[in-house]
């Protein structure tokens, strides 16, 4: 049974058509990546899929359960977890601090419970720490731990936003463009990151301008031009086909040029 | 940041020890005028805590005064007119300010910034207008007379000691809150909402949570300041109130627990050294206030922050350290 399920998924702002009835079904354990020029509709496909939008028309079903127009933080709770294009992180905390924050957001707790410090909360917080700790250093961030994350340079800033949103224990996680910005070093780290990410089992759509990137990374691509689905397939396929071609460089009216 | 060692437990220790001795001892010193002043002290501590709670969330009420009024005067209508025992009315008095808090908070989490501002003001503008008209209740202006004690004869030694209580549980618990998930998740909230909200935090749950609990703790605190007073009326509670609890937090800095306290503790006593009382008091708060917000806007929590990172110490808030992995998922397949 695939992991996602997208559905005729249909985005309107007023008589723009940001995204037109895309469909799309993900296997668990996939990398898939979703690529598509400026404007295609790819932020406003993560949008949908994680709840920060509502969409127009169509259906998210995510391991069965329809998840269409659910809160953000209820999406995420279930296991579908987006990171954002930009640098968004707690700037005030720690590295660890932002980890251990979204460390806490699967586990069930009882503030009662927790005001009173019983021994199982405490037992539940030497847990959470320590998996703090290990994410970090997945992330290659354990040298920079105690950092606040506002201090970190613009690489390792993208790298704690990955592995915050790995921190809350996703069964699919939505990359959006993790490697904008970056020099080639900063890449190639992201790109281990995200395989290790991989190795965990954790399914990932990715979105991307770097096709280096999502050529290594991902085992199928899904490509969007104004909103619609135009090709869909493995990235030999995609690179061959036709109509992304055209999307990517134009056509030429003049088949000699 | 270092796991606390034992000369940090010892230095804590003492000074707690010394802590101690100090409040034991206001109302033998110094006498029920000291007694009078260390109660105020530490409502106001109450206060500024409870106020905190939602200020980390990035949303800043101005009418946490009024939570105070309703406790109090929940208090003292089923104190004096119905004659509930004192343990009772000081239960209700929370439970209903926060009743009032989450009515209120609900709709009102909605907007955002100077809005939210407004909104509560209002609230407070409100309910003032019916504890000073609603005269067949509340007594208008001539207030209400409250005869029960909180215990014994009601003396202000009393009452001090079972406020001082009441502070240190308030203080507690406030700092367990803090160390909890849900306090965790109040300060990501403030810096930046969206992505919390898709990192699986629930944003309204935790504002109205927090609201509700500084509320509850406002309204603890308003019915012992009606029991020990024995007098209230809607002068008590005006919106000085509320800028007096907003000056406190930005004075101390609202980033660690004891910034609010210590904002609380300095203007108090400085006020009241300085025997100010009406516009002088205003005048000093708003002189004091301009400068720390151009001067220090982390207020005295920031100012520390900025000397222990030029010390060269990180800043967390987690209470252990993280040490190093034992070399987990190094070799993972």
């Amino acid at each position: 049974m695939p992991i996602l399920e997208v559905h005729q998924l249909s985005k309107r702002f007023g008589g723009v058509e940001a995204l037109s009835q895309v469909d799309l079904a993900v296997e668990p354990g996939e990398v898939i990546g979703v690529i598509g020029p400026n404007g295609a509709g790819k932020s406003t496909f993560f949008n949908l899929l994680s709840g920060v939008m509502k969409p127009s028309a169509g259906k998210v079903v995510f391991e069965g359960h329809d998840v269409t127009g659910m809160k953000p933080h209820g999406i995420a709770k279930r296991g579908l977890v987006r990171t954002f294009q930009g640098t968004v992180l707690f700037a005030d905390l720690s590295v660890f601090d932002n980890v251990l924050v979204a460390c806490h957001v699967p586990a069930r707790t009882n503030l009662v419970a927790d005001v009173i410090g019983l021994p199982a909360v405490r037992r539940r917080e030497l847990e959470m720490r320590q998996r703090a700790e290990e994410i970090v250093e997945l992330a290659g961030l354990t040298a920079v731990t105690t950092k606040l994350a506002r201090d970190l340079p613009h690489g390792h800033q993208r790298a704690l936003g990955v592995a915050a949103a790995l921190a809350t224990d996703p069964k699919l996680l939505c990359l959006d463009e993790p490697v904008t910005g970056m020099n080639a070093d900063e890449i190639e780290a992201m790109m281990g990151f995200i395989e290790r990410i991989r190795q965990q089992g954790i399914t990932i759509l990715l979105v991307e301008h770097a096709m280096r990137v999502v050529m290594s990374v991902c085992e199928r691509i899904m490509v969007l031009n104004f909103g619609r689905k135009i090709a869909e397939g493995t990235c030999n396929e995609v690179q061959c086909d036709a109509a992304v071609i055209e999307a990517y460089l134009g056509r030429s009216d003049d088949d000699d040029a | 940041m270092t796991r606390a060692s034992p000369l940090r437990w010892a230095i804590i220790g003492v000074l707690a020890a010394g802590l101690a001795v100090v409040l034991g001892l206001v109302p033998f010193v110094g006498g029920d005028y000291y007694a009078h002043i260390g109660i105020l002290l530490l409502l106001n501590i109450t206060l500024v805590l409870g106020y905190r709670l939602l200020c980390l969330t990035g949303l800043y009420s101005f009418c946490h005064i009024t939570f105070f009024a309703i406790g109090a005067y929940t208090s003292a209508l089923l104190s004096s007119k119905l004659e509930y025992p004192v343990w009772i009315c000081f239960i209700a008095a929370g439970v209903v300010a926060a009743f009032f808090s989450m009515a209120l908070i609900i709709p009102a989490a909605r907007v955002r910034g100077v809005y939210f501002f407004l909104v509560t003001f209002g609230f407070l503008e409100v309910m003032n207008s019916v504890f000073l008209h609603w005269s067949t209740v509340t007594g208008g202006d001539a207030g209400i007379i409250v005869f029960a004690p909180i215990i014994g004869t009601g003396t202000q030694t009393q009452d001090y000691f079972v406020i001082l209580t009441f502070t240190i549980i308030t203080v507690l618990v406030m700092y367990r809150l803090e160390r909890s998930r849900f306090g965790r998740e109040l300060a990501p909230i403030g810096s930046a909402e969206g992505l919390a909200s898709v990192s699986g935090i629930n944003v309204l749950k935790n504002r109205v949570l927090a609201f509700a609990i500084g509320a509850a703790f406002a309204g603890f605190a308003g019915s012992l300041f009606a029991h020990d007073a024995a007098y209230i009326s809607a002068n008590n509670f005006s919106w000085w109130g509320s800028i007096y609890i907003l000056v406190w937090l930005v004075i101390g800095g609202q980033r660690k627990m004891w910034g609010p306290i210590l904002g609380a503790v300095v203007m108090t006593l400085v006020a009241e050294a300085l025997r100010m009382s009406g516009i002088l008091q205003a005048l000093f708060y708003a002189g004091v206030l301009l400068l720390v917000v151009m001067a220090m806007p982390q207020g005295i929590v920031g100012l520390v922050d900025y000397i222990r990172t030029k010390l060269g110490r990180a800043r967390t808030f987690g209470d252990g350290d993280p040490r190093p992995a034992d070399g987990a998922s190094e070799g993972s397949p």
